[in-house]
């Protein structure tokens, strides 16, 4: 028998970390959440606007919302930035930077998502 | 978790020593043999039931090719009269039906349970029992549907199988139904095999494959099992309106009635364009797998892949609508999607650039494997940029319906799939069979494809441009599209002579001698630590690296000497070894199912009751319905058996439990899972409602009369609130060893709900609602209709506990079943209430 099967086997320890292990893997995916919820929102918001005549049918976005909309980008911006430098302060700490660096990479895809479609309110009349 | 006291547990013996000798090799192999009888139909081993799965799909796809080719044929000259237009219909149908719903996402989910298990390192996945039913039900109802063509009854009705001309008066065969029934049937079991590789790969992970340390392949399997778990239920819930429609005229899609073809658009993309990715994406995985064997480094940009496919498993569910530029839907809808369909290309070209650049970085050694992955890489890029064009509105309205989309598509789903599928054919054809496909085949095979592939879809663009609509089965000649078709038709057979040589290859190698090792590609992953057998390792070892055969040098000695975990097979049982799903630290040791009929019998008496239903065939409905009824119940009962409460030995010096009652167990996962895809049903459900008022927002109800009352909803949210409570009650009195207050509450549980079941069906009698009259009577009935059958199986499962607690097999250690129906009833509740409130609340305030 090998010498590790002859030691009295001790009982596992129990692991902190692997609690609520469901909540810790989707917060990585929090970005395409919000991304999720942001799609949804402005299809349905704009759907029910123009089905009962809410919108102007052909006149384009409100100019006003160029700097709201240059303003939440780079916001989302800095965001990622400071998660991304965060990862970077922390990256020797085993398993953790490896989830840390997927939330900052998938928030960073998701804001790029959300900031395009914001857009498109720039660019086409909304109930045309 | 209610384990013993750590005190307690090292002072008692631990149970079921291991040994990591001959006799507990022995006891190994016995354990995991097959049985001497009837093992084709009843083991339930991935290694058997992945086989199996992969070679019915790989027959699927020959049978859907063999569709290709007559249509090819037909369409090869203007006029042509090879078939005609009813059997065209049919052939083009059953080919897109086939490809997708039988082959392409069965066939992933095959390699993934096949392969996955051996990738991280464990015997088998938590639920072999539902890997085996889910394998039957597929291969079962996909032959059902797959036979309808020899008797003239198969679909028609293209595979998305839009109404209203899916509807009863433009299809009154049973054509549609045969779609709709049978491959319901096939979507039930993808989400039976999405919950097995979810729970798995969380779940039973080797010692220290940490997340950051999991083979890709099982990133994106998660990734696609978790779509496939959201995606597939609209389907479901698709499928289930448009039967209601057709059988009992309840009028979701017919416009006259207050419905609407679009929402069958909605519901059918929203699972159908996730579908395309659901496809990709393990075949992706695959690639991220193959790649680094063949040019010797490490897959550049793991990290960044991972996002990539993750990313990409969020970002197709916000492209459906780009299926619908065509359906008149505002310009500013049309532009959110068109961004999002964009967007999406960010993710794939994280991929693509990432496979480059390992290509870039290695020394490509060019064997067949290599071969067809550079064949995806040029195909699919190509079909990629084609996606890019079509995502933009003004284009897509150009190309819509035309052969272009034909064309693109192919060169999606041919280049991003199949190419992949054949470099795996080639690379893990020795992991199975220990011998080495032709090198020369494969060449051969490959070129043909390439070129086959390229110069029968490449003119399709152009025949697109030039005005031919898909799906028609003849053209006049004059057009401009003559040349092209021939020229298609002809190398689409030339593409088939390359998949007829890799089939001929792998018949011709079984007769070759076998190879001396167990690596020929030298490999990094750990599936290739030990080739296919019944156990997979001979003990269950820790690994610190992604490349643990690169850079693990002792994995190899330490396996075969069996010096890591579960050596042996002390309970004489079949074991795996569950971890945490972040740690991926032992937590337990989980006895598995043996062979058994109960899997094999479930799904045959399953598939007899939707063709019972499609033939209006009673009697045999009700005989098959009992059978299947008989064998769930069977299978349920043995569920959560009598375990010990002391620890066991799990090797490597530690012990473990054989048995989980908190949060942690994989019962509670499994139904977790499922409820995901429950919850995405209820939300199509709830979806189908809106829309449909959105359609008619004065007409709902459509007789200001029938708006619902109050009070009896108030009753019977009331009735199911006491039922929870009932069950949540039992629990705690069940944790405290109060058997018989426990009883109680169980029992007022049962009460509870078949009261609030009464309540419910009295309300929607007294409303005076005709479901069949107008879509508003349909959405109320629906969706009252399911959260009542939720409440029905919490009724039922309250009654099942309360039986196997008067049985004692619950108590305040064994009460997991308790805990599963539990996690029902938090399900039900809301569910429940949140229906009852948009039924009973919404008419009033819109």
């Amino acid at each position: 028998m090998p010498p590790d099967l002859a030691v009295a086997p001790r009982p596992a320890p129990t692991r902190a970390r692997d609690q609520r292990a469901v909540a810790r893997l989707l917060d990585t995916t929090f970005g395409f959440l919000v991304w999720a919820v942001h799609l949804l929102a402005i299809y349905i918001v704009q759907a029910l606007a123009c089905e009962f005549g809410v919108a102007r049918p052909h006149t384009h976005g409100p100019a006003g919302l160029v700097p709201v909309l240059l303003l939440l980008t780079a916001a989302a911006a800095c965001v990622v930035v400071l998660h991304a430098l965060r990862r970077r302060r922390r990256r020797h700490e085993g398993a953790l930077p490896f989830r840390v660096a997927v939330t900052v990479g998938a928030d960073a895809i998701a804001t790029l998502a959300i900031v395009g479609q914001c857009f498109v309110i720039l660019l086409v009349p909304p109930c045309a | 978790m209610t384990t013993p006291p750590v005190d307690a547990a090292q002072a008692a013996p631990v149970l079921h020593p291991q040994s990591c000798g001959p006799d507990g090799l022995e006891r190994l192999r016995i354990a995991w043999a097959k049985p001497r009888r009837f093992a084709f139909f009843t083991e339930v081993n991935n290694t058997h039931i992945g086989l199996l799965y992969i070679a019915t799909g790989f027959l699927f796809f020959l049978g859907a090719g063999v569709l290709a080719l007559l249509m090819r044929i037909q369409l090869a000259e203007p006029g042509g009269g090879f078939l005609d237009a009813e059997q065209y219909n049919q052939v083009f149908t059953m080919h897109g039906t086939v490809m997708m719903f039988l082959f392409a996402v069965p066939i992933v989910e095959a390699i993934a349970v096949l392969l996955l298990p051996s990738m991280l390192g464990t015997r088998d996945m938590p639920y072999p029992r539902l890997s085996a039913l889910g394998f039957w039900s597929y291969a079962v109802g996909g032959v059902m549907v797959f036979a309808s063509l020899f008797f003239g009854v198969a679909p028609d009705g293209g595979w998305f199988m839009y109404p209203p001309l899916t509807s009863l008066p433009y299809s009154p065969g049973i054509n549609t139904d045969v779609w709709i029934l049978g491959l319901g049937f096939v979507e039930i079991s993808a989400v039976a095999a999405a919950v097995e590789l979810v729970v798995g790969i969380l779940k039973t992970r080797a010692p220290g494959m940490t997340l950051a340390r999991m083979p890709v392949f099982a990133w994106y399997v998660l990734v696609t099992a978790g779509m496939i778990m959201i995606g597939m239920p609209t389907v479901i819930a698709a499928d289930t309106l448009l039967e209601l429609e057709r059988a009992a005229g309840m009028p979701f899609y017919d416009a006259t009635r207050g419905g609407d073809p679009l929402l069958w658009q909605h519901l059918f993309w929203l699972f159908g364009h996730p579908e395309v990715y659901i496809i990709f994406l393990p075949a992706a995985g695959m690639v991220s797998m193959i790649l680094p064997a063949f040019v010797r480094v490490r897959l550049v940009g793991y990290g960044w892949i991972v996002v990539a496919a993750v990313a990409v498993g969020f970002l197709s569910f916000g492209l459906w609508v780009h299926h619908m530029f065509a359906t008149g839907l505002p310009l500013m809808s049309l532009g959110f999607f068109s961004a999002a369909s964009s967007a999406i290309a960010i993710p794939m070209g994280i991929q693509v650039f990432a496979w480059l650049a390992t290509l870039w970085e290695g020394t490509p050694q060019l064997r067949p494997p290599l071969l067809f992955l550079l064949g995806f890489l040029v195909i699919f890029t190509m079909g990629g940029v084609t996606g890019v064009m079509v995502a933009a509105v003004p284009y897509d309205w150009q190309v819509h319906d035309t052969y272009f989309v034909v064309a693109h598509f192919h060169y999606v789903l041919i280049g991003g799939m199949v190419f992949p599928l054949f470099a795996a054919i080639y690379y893990w054809t020795p992991w199975v069979t220990h011998r080495l496909l032709s090198e020369r085949a494969g060449r051969w095979a490959f070129w043909l494809m390439f070129v086959g592939f390229n110069a029968a879809f490449l003119p399709m663009h152009l025949t697109g441009l030039r005005g031919m609509p898909r799906r028609v089965y003849t053209y006049d000649g004059g057009l401009g599209w003559s040349t092209l078709n021939l020229v298609s038709s002809i190398f689409s057979f030339v593409f088939a002579a390359g998949v007829l040589v890799v089939v001929m290859d792998f018949l011709l190698h079984l007769r070759r001698p076998r190879i001396a090792e167990r690596n020929p590609w030298g490999a990094p992953s750990l599936e290739w630590l030990g080739g296919l057998s019944d156990y997979g390792l001979r003990s269950l070892v820790s690994i610190t690296s992604r490349y643990p055969l690169w850079e693990q040098p002792d994995l190899e000695e330490e396996e075969t000497a069996g010096r890591g975990y579960l050596p042996d097979a002390p309970t004489r049982e079949r074991e795996a070894l569950l971890t945490g799903p972040l740690s991926s630290e032992p937590e337990q040791i989980l006895r598995l199912p043996g062979p058994g009929w109960t899997a094999f019998v479930a799904a045959v008496a399953t598939a007899a009751v939707f063709a019972a239903m499609t033939l209006r065939l009673r009697v045999l409905g009700i005989v098959a319905g009992l059978v299947a009824a008989g064998a769930y119940g069977g299978w349920l009962w043995s569920l959560d058996p009598a375990q010990p409460r002391g620890l066991a030995d799990a090797g490597r010096g530690l012990a473990l439990p054989l048995y989980r009652n908190d949060t942690g167990s994989v019962g509670r996962w499994g139904l977790m899972v499922l409820l995901v895809s429950d919850a995405a049903v209820v939300a199509s459900f709830v979806f189908a409602y809106f829309y449909l008022w959105s359609g008619q927002p004065g007409l709902w109800p459509p007789e200001p009369a029938a708006l619902p009352s109050i009070g009896a909803p108030l009753l019977a949210a009331l009735l199911t609130l006491g039922a929870w409570l009932g069950f949540e009650l039992a629990d705690r009195r069940v944790r405290r060893e109060r058997g018989r207050a426990a009883g109680v509450c169980l029992a007022l549980s049962t009460l509870l709900a078949a009261g609030a079941l009464v309540v419910g069906v009295r309300w929607l009698g007294a409303m005076g609602v005709d479901p069949a009259a107008h879509s508003y009577g349909a959405a109320v009935w629906t969706l009252v209709g399911y959260v009542g059958l939720h409440v029905a199986l919490g009724a039922a499962m309250a009654l099942w506990c309360l039986v196997r607690l008067g049985l004692g097999m619950i108590d305040s250690w064994r009460r997991v079943t308790l805990d599963v129906c539990l996690l029902w009833w938090r399900f039900t509740l809301p569910a429940t209430l949140l229906v009852l409130l948009i039924v009973a609340g919404f008419p009033r305030a819109a």
